[in-house]
């Protein structure tokens, strides 16, 4: 098969897996992996994410090396590059002896500067939001426009090394995930007022909350979904799933609070997605069993959700028929137990989430650490799934 | 005075503003030592219903963050009320989250809830290595120390402060309670810690039983 005819069939067994109309020939699976990759290689975590080459040798050889048909994470998720130029800093610690990133959060909205932000959050957005976020936008003009210049070409220096990627992986039959989609209350969460001033202006302020959403949605819409999805033209290699979309903190939301805040953003862009003929990962960390309900309410086979810490059987009995599942062998497993009791795990897993389809195989939770897996058992499993995961 | 039961239900309830007005109408009424121990206990109380709402799956952790807040707002009112009558501490707890963790967000709702408790609490930051707690315990001598950690490798950090506590000699004179995303209860056990902390009211509740003993 030539590359274009092995991605074309790597792209089918998830578009079947998440379409639901029929079985997909086996089992798919989407890697789980982050920094784990890099930390277990022989360079530095700060080193890699700053170069692109080691980028593509470490996920070229990840790919090549584990048995994934799709890698979720490649180096997009910490462009360091990008940010290092702009200087969106001080909120990255790396400690390449342990191989860890802490972040730190930053605030780049007030909040009593929601009224500022809803009466022209354009305005706001260039006066305030990008130097405070981006800092070395900040001072003369002349440098805001060096700057800017200089972070367009890291933007393309990143998309040269994913289209790389890409092609490269693509002879092997794997696929990139495609492009992020965030809700407003991660972006709030994350660029402007951090986990507790965001879940405390949903209690305090809510209705201002609410309004400054409802005005940055049209400028995120377009650059977050439209640009993109709507009026790029398709990749030349195709991604295993459309739209990436991480539920980063709606785990710590009430029912009541994402039905609200969170679920009509997701269901909009379900619903566009549907009319586009895109799929949809749904990346949803921590415990969201209490959201099942708004899950069941998504257009049927347009979406998957990345289970971390539901029960997942139970996530395939309520939602199984709506909605493909994803996740599976845990990490501690993976990095304590034998290459046998891995392998029977999955062996259980596969035996009872994959009949039907609507199923795709993944490590259960963010692999990051050294720590998340041991590399043979990582294999161990991925190989046993291709190799027995058939319908 | 003050409807001490009403207040309790407001702050379980999450109703904010309706609690501070309670709390600012209360200041200014010149209360007795008891008066401000009744209202501190409301308050307690109020959050012991987050815990155990927490705890039935009511609340998620966006609500007990919240509770914190609000909590810390409504002592901010008593406390020049409290420092005047001396009031009463259950207990001192030090705290910190251990080396190579930089996360503090579980560990200052367990503070929040600790103070609300009536323990003063030395809380030492994030990222703390094991000498910092030793430093922190032998300065305050506190009835526990309670450690925090979100990452997976900050289990080390919780290892090394347990050891470095017991070669300072200091082990024996605390109780130790640990908790975080990869701490459970085997791992507490196997390292030593009197006891896991599930989530942050159940960890109160811990603490509570070792300070009335």
């Amino acid at each position: 098969m030539s590359e274009y005819q092995k991605a074309l069939y790597t792209r089918t067994l998830f578009d079947d897996a998440i379409g639901m109309k029929k079985e997909p020939d086996r089992v798919p699976v989407m890697s789980n992996a982050f920094t784990w990759p890099i930390v277990i290689s022989k360079y530095k975590l700060s080193e890699v994410l700053r170069d692109y080459d080691k980028l593509f040798e470490i996920w070229y050889g990840f790919a090549r090396d584990y048995y994934h048909d799709s890698l979720f994470d490649f180096g997009w998720r910490n462009p360091m590059r990008i940010r290092d130029v702009l200087g969106i800093s001080g909120d990255y610690v790396f400690n390449d002896e342990e191989g860890t990133i802490n972040h730190i959060e930053k605030h780049c909205l007030e909040v009593d500067e929601y009224d500022e932000f809803i009466a022209d959050p354009r305005r706001f957005m260039m006066e305030k939001f990008f130097p405070r976020r981006m800092t070395n936008l900040a001072g003369s003009r002349l440098n805001a426009k060096n700057t800017f210049v200089a972070g367009m070409n890291e933007f393309a220096a990143l998309g040269q090394y994913i289209g790389k990627l890409a092609g490269a992986v693509a002879e092997l039959g794997v696929l990139l995930a495609g492009g992020g989609y965030l809700t407003y209350f991660d972006i709030w969460i994350h660029n402007f007022r951090g986990l507790k001033g965001t879940l405390t202006d949903l209690r305090r302020i809510p209705d201002k909350v609410q309004a400054a959403w409802e005005k940055y949605a049209p400028m995120y819409e377009f650059a977050a979904y439209d640009l993109p999805f709507r009026y790029s033209p398709p990749p030349p290699i195709p991604p295993s799933i459309d739209i990436a979309l991480p539920l980063i903190g709606s785990g710590l939301l009430s029912r009541v609070q994402f039905g609200r805040f969170v679920w009509p953003q997701i269901k909009q862009v379900a619903d566009k997605a549907t009319v586009d003929g895109k799929t949809i990962m749904i990346f949803a960390e921590g415990n969201v069993e209490h959201l099942y309900e708004y899950f069941l309410q998504l257009p049927k086979g347009v979406a998957c959700i990345q289970f971390e810490k539901d029960d997942i059987r139970k996530a395939k009995a309520i939602l199984g028929k709506h909605c493909c599942i994803i996740g599976g062998i845990s990490l501690e497993l993976l990095n304590s137990g034998t290459k046998e009791q891995c392998i029977e795990e999955t062996k259980r897993l596969v035996d009872d989430l994959a009949p039907g389809g609507g199923y795709i195989f993944s490590e259960a939770a963010m692999m990051a650490f050294k720590t998340d897996g041991r590399p043979e058992n990582v294999r161990a499993v991925t190989e046993y799934v291709r190799m027995n995961g058939k319908y | 005075m003050i409807n001490v039961e009403q207040l309790a239900k407001l702050v379980g309830d999450l109703e904010e503003e309706q609690a501070v007005q309670m709390a600012e109408a209360f200041v200014v009424q010149n209360p007795s030592k008891e008066e401000v121990e009744a209202v501190v206990a409301a308050c307690q109380g109020g959050m012991e219903t987050v815990g155990v709402r927490f705890g039935t799956g009511e609340y998620f952790i966006g609500d007990l963050i919240y509770s914190g807040e609000l909590l810390a707002r409504i002592m901010s009112i008593l406390k020049p009320l409290m420092v005047a009558n001396n009031t009463s501490k259950t207990g001192t707890i030090v705290l910190g989250t251990v080396k190579g963790d930089l996360h503090d967000i579980g560990k200052n709702i367990f503070r929040g809830m600790a103070e609300a408790a009536g323990f003063v609490v030395h809380d030492i930051g994030f990222d703390q290595p094991a000498s910092a707690f030793v430093e922190k315990v032998r300065e305050v001598k506190p009835d526990i120390v309670g450690m925090s950690a979100l990452l997976t490798l900050a289990l080390d950090g919780v290892r090394d402060t347990v050891k470095a506590l017991k070669d300072a000699g200091v082990r024996d004179s605390v109780k130790l309670i640990a908790g975080g995303n990869p701490i459970t209860p085997e791992f507490c056990k196997q390292t030593g810690i009197d006891a896991y902390g599930g989530n942050a009211a159940n960890g109160i509740k811990t603490c509570l039983a070792w300070v009335k003993k």
